[in-house]
């Protein structure tokens, strides 16, 4: 049930200087990006360095969308949480990645297996909180990377699926489970895995691996070793996970890293500091793991707000850009070079933890700590101004299709006795997630149309459960996003109308992605409702109880 | 055939049943004590963060039939898959004795309304 407006929605007080001086014209002006020079292929996560999931392809465009078809559908096994993978996509063959890590080849013309691989997991992990998340695989030099839930780097050969090494990189049983649930980065011979932290009584880390042997190199530990920004022994259970994938930019030759929150969540008393480097974009030499720059974008976060998410790459006015939208629904623009501010702008109408943010140093105005026994209404809910799930950018439109949620929770901050030492309980310092609510007057969710760099809505489409999956464009000017009920949909990318919809049978928690072999274009879903939204959504948005899970691969394509 | 499971189904439950009663180191799952410590418990370990701190969360015990006991130690115990959902065990974690006070709090939700 959703609704498509217009808009010209400057939406935020922090709109203002350096972006009006970038609204003078659209944030496409730049070349071709790197990767893009074979279009049939979706060659790493966000299929660019840059963030931007957009496919050049465009057989299949405003025209014939509403044509399409299903080619193939294949099963992915285990159903637990779903499936919440981006696959990849190389000269016709697909790679998958499903719960429990189990990975898979097949041909993407018939979706028929061609090997599987699928480790055998520490037990542990059905005890272990984020298990059996997998959220992607990395293929390059040959070989298939996978980060595991039990801590440790696989790598396995690309045409046939043998296991060439693997490591262990995380002390999985001695640090509540802290694990990998998304692909390592591939940054010429170094591999970087970022592991859980955040929500657990933990510290994370990131490890740099050599892609040849799997032999480690370096870690870096998201919680620096300051007494200053963690006192006493805060430091050692400070979350800061780097959960979701990081991105080796070439042109910088820098690995960039968001991080999580730090804990426990929502009590700061016993980590008075800035606690860095949680909630950070951090920016990494691969080689070394040396720290060359960070931006803090929420200092002493008591409100769950990671930074984990992508990081967009867009060239503007000669200067190269670092788009980053963090959980609390604050937009930072900076320059990809050191992290500097350019501007701030908000993805989120309804945000009450700050009054404000200071567009020029990122110091919020006013904070809402909600303080210990008291229930407090708290926008966004934890869950964020959106999900994981990364937006796409469009160069032909210069518009970053996004989706966003309006949600606040009314949370209840305790001091938790002790801290968790078993791997069920999370570190948050509140017994609960919360009690979710809706914002009057305002649609739950909506895929917006904005200008990345200003903000700046062309359109927005409501609806009445958020959308928690990634959103696809291509360059047959269309945009695909799917919801929690299963319905994917193509939109015009310049007006937002509705071309074309399918109901794919369980929710969407993944990437979608478009690939072409033997010149034939195709559109392929990931569907299978599962994860912490599908546990805790039920409370406000009772029609999800009833969402089947599944483990679904569905490509779509034209007819003959 | 089918009544022949039917009463093999039966004879299950009563043996349950009878374990249930006659198990001195079962506490007193309908006592005000046991339920109380049982929810101190169903808090701390953070049962609530999914099914709510009254049952009523995302993972709604409202919705679900809290009678049996022997059930719902297992459950808990030994942890659930349903779908796409998993609840962890707590076998190792919680002792016996406080497996069966979660269980007391649990079945003190059973038929509440939200």
């Amino acid at each position: 049930m959703g609704r498509r407006t217009s808009a010209v929605d400057f939406g935020s007080a922090a709109l203002i200087g350096l972006a009006l001086l970038f609204a003078a014209e659209p944030a496409a002006a730049q070349g071709p990006a790197p990767g893009t020079e074979d279009p049939n292929n979706w060659p790493q996560y966000h299929r660019t360095y840059n963030g931007w999931r957009y496919s050049p392809l465009d057989q299949i465009d405003k025209s014939n969308v509403g044509k399409l078809k299903v080619a193939w559908i294949h099963q992915g096994g285990d159903i637990t949480h779903g499936i919440q993978e981006t696959p990849i996509v190389i000269d016709g063959v697909v790679y998958s990645v499903t719960a429990g890590n189990r990975i898979a080849a097949l041909d993407g013309k018939t979706g028929k297996e061609i090997w599987r691989f699928e480790p055998k997991l520490d037990p542990l992990t059905k005890k272990v909180l984020f298990s059996p998340y997998s959220r992607g695989v990395t293929v390059g030099r040959n070989k298939v990377f996978i980060g595991t839930v039990d801590g440790r780097g696989i790598a396995v050969d690309q045409k046939t699926g043998k296991e060439i090494w693997q490591v262990q990189l995380t002390d999985f049983a001695n640090c509540q489970g802290c694990n990998f649930t998304s692909p390592p980065v591939l940054a010429n011979d170094v591999l970087t895995y970022g592991s859980t932290g955040g929500d657990l009584a933990a510290a994370a880390k990131i490890f740099g691996v050599e892609a040849e042997t799997g032999k480690k190199l370096w870690e870096f530990e998201t919680i620096k070793q300051d007494a200053e920004s963690w006192p006493a022994e805060s430091a050692r259970y400070g979350g800061g996970g780097a959960w979701l994938p990081g991105a080796y930019d070439p042109e910088t030759g820098l690995v960039y890293y968001g991080t999580g929150n730090p804990g426990k969540d929502f009590v700061g008393t016993d980590r008075e500091g800035d606690n860095l480097y949680t909630d950070s974009v951090i920016a990494l030499d691969p080689k070394t793991g040396t720290l060359k720059w960070y931006r803090q974008e929420i200092k002493h976060d008591v409100w769950d707000y990671d930074s984990a998410y992508e990081a967009l790459l867009l060239k503007k006015d000669g200067k190269d850009l670092l788009v980053h939208l963090n959980k609390s629904g604050f937009v930072f623009v900076m320059d990809k070079a050191n992290g500097s501010l350019q501007n701030i702008w908000r993805l989120s109408d309804t945000i009450n933890f700050a009054k404000d943010i200071d567009a020029k140093t990122g110091d919020l105005i006013g904070r809402l700590d909600p303080p210990i026994g008291t229930t407090t209404v708290i926008c966004p809910s934890p869950f964020g101004a959106r999900s994981w799930n990364p937006g796409a950018y469009n160069p032909k439109t210069g518009l970053w299709y996004v989706n966003a949620m309006e949600i606040c929770d009314g949370l209840t901050p305790v001091m938790q006795k002790t801290d968790p030492k078993d791997y069920g309980t999370p570190h948050i310092g509140s017994e609960d997630f919360g009690k979710l609510q809706k914002v009057a007057g305002h649609a739950a969710g909506r895929l917006d149309a904005r200008d990345p760099i200003t903000g700046e809505r062309k359109w927005t489409y409501e609806m009445n459960i958020p959308s928690f999956g990634s959103v696809l464009t291509t360059g047959g000017a269309l945009v695909f996003n799917g919801d929690p009920l299963g319905i994917i949909r193509a939109f015009d990318a310049e007006s937002g109308k509705v071309l074309w919809n399918f109901n794919t049978g369980s929710g969407l928690r993944s990437g979608l992605i478009s690939y072409a072999v033997d010149g034939k274009q195709y559109i392929l879903v990931p569907s299978g409702w599962g994860s912490y939204a599908a546990i805790l959504m039920p409370a406000l948005f009772p029609e999800l109880e009833k969402v089947p899970g599944a483990s679904t691969l569905i490509a779509f394509t034209l007819p003959d | 055939m089918l009544r022949t499971f039917a009463m093999a189904g039966a004879l299950v439950i009563c043996i349950i049943g009878a374990a249930y009663s006659e198990d001195s180191s079962i506490p007193d799952l309908k006592d005000p004590k046991v339920i109380s410590a049982g929810r101190e418990l169903y808090l701390e370990k953070h049962c609530s963060h999914c099914h709510g701190m009254s049952g009523d969360g995302g993972v709604n015990l409202m919705h679900r039939d809290l009678s049996n006991p022997n059930y719902l130690f297992e459950a808990i115990a030994d942890g659930r898959e349903s779908g796409s959902l998993r609840m962890p065990a707590w076998r190792e974690v919680l002792s016996e004795a406080q497996i069966w006070q979660v269980t007391a709090y649990v079945m003190s939700i059973n038929g509440r309304t939200n």
